[in-house]
């Protein structure tokens, strides 16, 4: 009989029920907790791997913040440290004649269906007008799965939103995702709910560095901030008149992709939110002559969809790579390239911005 | 290891091994598992080509060294860990920074039963092995990531008359280990170190308890799990593997707890090292000297347990700990019965309470020997930071 293995670890007390009941209980336990609320995003979000220090950020503005969003850009961590949102703030407060409430929603890795979570908890919260996204960009570099901290934030009620339109095999993903995160999580639930009240977030969202974690912290850093050549709204804002700007690849989306781009932009749809995508240039694209995105999204989408870019050799031709290298971290543009980056776009979201809000740019 | 390549090339060894121990010839069923070990260990942990190259390279030098002078066969394979250990894996043409022990999977397994078969051979327990039996033994695929690392007699034994096949047996142990392995596991290890210290926030004595606790249940099921797979395996082939694990956490004190815990390991220390130090010791040093000699024949195998594992001031501080509480173990033992009489230390053996404190306590030990085994020495001091301040 199975239950009387012959093993010494096994046997003699080697019960299967035993080893059956403990799988069970595993496997029930989001649901137990999320039906005994034993937990909450707080923990989800605070028990974040510690070199992420951009989830206590995003739990703060999405589940503690209670004011209309003027403009949100979200995306990974590409767009996390590429934007300069305190510029764009002033630029887009200069417009609005108040103050602008914009923020950036960054993480690290690729995370569309993360992308989506956080646009539906954001919107049912709070009023949201405009969404500059960032899409999948790299070339070959799809998704094809759940964001890898998903194990972090992800619950059981989670699961209907993001399952919907998966295949079953991607839909038992998030499912054990659930399964093998829940106990962590209920350890943060009753043992954590009360410090993280004392993490002083902003304080840890600040520089480059920061943001994308203390392992990343360069030797040394040269403040380096030349400005950038001015470029006009029509250069940087897809049309049909000036196609050549833009480059679309034409291979498929993956199938896991595909479904949370289209969540996206329903969830955007159906609170009423503007969206635009975004392209942000990575070190290997600087010498393009043209702006990459990944699928021509409105014909994806069936809709609509302002693309927003900056062909990278017009701001960087100037600059031989060794200057190059003093605006990068690796992949990802650092605090000179930020600074750089967002002067150069930002006439391109303004004017997207504006059209969006129903304003003529002067 | 992915688990997807994992599964099927576990799978296909069930399936090819179970045909290939059907042939009736030993020599060519020893030959058929010897190329289905090479094989299975390509597909199942996508060993690149050049390393198995590498590995194969060994396994013949060794082989032609056991057979021409066994004096030396048993060092070949120390050699060789220290030089993996030290050579860069660029010196293979792979682009990957490190040494060279990091692509060769196992290969510390490897050693430990290339050493067991030169023993055997040299004490003139086994008859000199063939080659394809020497790499059906060596490469047993299944056990190469963990072990168990089993005598190559028995497991000799069983190739030459394989058991009538435990298929259900087997397979129930064999989803056993992959539930403990990747289910429990995977649970256990985001509630242990990095799941609890690598986060954000700040972190105390209660998360360095639980970090400990779920730790040293995470390596039970992950390393047992391992050995699980390998030994369900064994059963539905009829081969014989070693039991490594035998309820550890029932352990009432240390040398009880490596006789439950690793067991494979404990055994080919305690046969191939402890008795013969000891025993030289005691011969050169006379009776006088016996206790010490032993404890210092303690303290060498978990030194060499220490190091084996890995070159960090952690590894070694885990071996330490465990050398220095099975000699403390052994001399209060002694103690212990210098001052009871046998009935006495008997029912002292027996008494319910003593037990539990006993148990108790082995467990909170090798709990806390585990913080040294579990994290980096940035780690260790990263977290010691944070318990104890600046």
């Amino acid at each position: 009989m199975v239950s009387e293995i012959h093993t010494p670890d096994a046997n003699p007390d080697f019960k299967v029920w035993r080893m059956s009941s403990l799988v069970a209980i595993l496997l029930a336990l989001p649901l137990i907790m999320d039906i005994t609320h034993l937990t909450d995003r707080r923990a989800g979000f605070m028990s974040v791997f510690r070199k992420e220090p951009s989830y206590p950020f995003l739990y703060q503005e999405i589940y503690e913040k209670t004011s209309d969003l003027d403009a949100v850009f979200m995306g990974s961590s590409l767009l996390l440290v590429g934007l300069d949102t305190s510029y764009l703030r002033a630029r887009f407060s200069s417009k609005l004649g108040r103050p602008a409430e914009v923020i950036t929603l960054g993480y690290s890795y690729s995370g569309l269906d993360f992308s989506a979570l956080l646009l539906k908890e954001l919107a049912q919260r709070r009023k949201v007008k405009t969404v500059f996204l960032l899409l999948p960009q790299d070339n070959g570099v799809d998704q094809e799965g759940p964001h890898q901290n998903a194990s972090y934030y992800l619950q059981y009620r989670d699961l209907a939103f993001l399952s919907e339109g998966l295949t079953w095999a991607d839909r038992l993903r998030y499912f054990t995702i659930a399964v093998v995160s829940a106990p962590r999580q209920l350890w943060w639930h009753w043992h954590h709910g009360d410090a993280v009240h004392g993490t002083k977030i902003e304080e840890h969202f600040g520089n480059v560095p920061e943001k994308l974690g203390i392992d990343l912290l360069p030797d040394s850093f040269e403040v380096f901030e030349p400005e950038p050549p001015h470029l006009s709204a029509e250069e940087l804002i897809y049309s049909k008149a000036s196609p050549s700007r833009f480059h679309f690849e034409t291979r498929k989306l993956a199938s896991f992709d595909e479904v949370m781009v289209q969540k996206f932009f329903k969830v955007a749809k159906d609170y009423g939110i503007k969206v635009a995508v975004v392209s942000v240039p990575t070190i290997i694209q600087v010498r393009q002559d043209f702006v990459y995105q990944r699928l021509y999204w409105p014909d994806f989408l069936a809709e609509p969809v302002p693309m927003i870019g900056v062909v990278p050799r017009e701001i960087f031709k100037a600059w031989d790579q060794k200057s190059i290298e003093k605006f990068y971290y690796g992949d990802h543009l650092n605090q000179n390239g930020s600074r750089y980056f967002t002067r150069a776009i930002a006439p391109g979201f303004e004017k997207v911005f504006t059209d969006f809000l129903g304003r003529k740019t002067p | 290891m992915d688990i997807y390549y994992l599964i099927y090339g576990l799978g296909l060894y069930l399936v090819l091994g179970a045909i290939a121990l059907r042939i009736p010839n030993l020599k060519w069923r020893a030959v058929a598992l010897a190329i289905l070990n090479v094989v299975g260990i390509r597909i199942a942990f996508r060993v690149k080509a050049i390393v198995l190259a590498v590995y194969i390279a060994m396994l013949v030098a060794h082989y032609g060294l056991m057979i021409t002078y066994v004096a030396f066969g048993a060092w070949f394979p120390i050699v060789c860990i220290a030089l993996l250990r030290y050579l860069p894996a660029s010196v293979i043409h792979l682009d990957i920074p490190g040494p060279l022990a990091q692509v060769m999977i196992g290969y510390s397994y490897v050693a430990f039963r290339q050493i067991w078969v030169t023993m055997e051979f040299r004490n003139g327990q086994v008859k000199k092995p063939s080659l394809a039996e020497y790499f059906a033994y060596c490469l047993f695929m299944p056990a190469i990531p963990v072990g168990p690392i089993t005598r190559y007699h028995e497991f000799n034994d069983s190739l030459q008359k394989p058991s009538p096949s435990q298929l259900t047996t087997g397979f129930f142990r064999v989803t056993l280990g992959f539930i403990k392995v990747y289910f429990l596991g995977t649970i256990l290890s985001r509630l242990s170190y990095k799941g609890l210290f690598g986060s954000l926030g700040t972190h105390g004595w209660i998360d360095f308890a639980a970090s400990a606790v779920f730790f040293y249940l995470y390596l039970y099921c992950n390393f047992s799990g391992f050995c699980d797979i390998v030994l369900g395996i064994s059963q539905v082939l009829g081969l014989k593997s070693a039991e490594n694990f035998d309820h550890p956490f029932r352990a009432r004190n240390l040398a009880d707890f490596w006789n439950r815990w690793h067991i494979s390991l404990s055994v080919f220390m305690r046969d191939l090292v402890f008795s013969p130090v000891s025993r030289f010791l005691i011969h050169k040093l006379g009776m006088r000297f016996k206790d010490l000699s032993i404890v210092f024949s303690m303290m060498l195998i978990f030194l060499l347990i220490g190091i084996w594992h890995g070159g960090t001031w952690g590894y070694l501080i885990f071996g330490l700990m465990h050398g220095a509480g099975v000699a403390a173990n052994y001399g209060y033992t002694l103690w212990l019965r210098k001052k009871l009489s046998p009935p006495q230390f008997k029912s002292y053996q027996a008494n319910h309470a003593i037990r539990v404190a006993s148990i108790a306590l082995t467990f909170s030990f090798v709990t806390l020997s585990l913080f040294f085994f579990a994290n980096s020495d940035a780690e260790i001091s990263r977290i010691l930071h944070s318990l104890f301040g600046a």
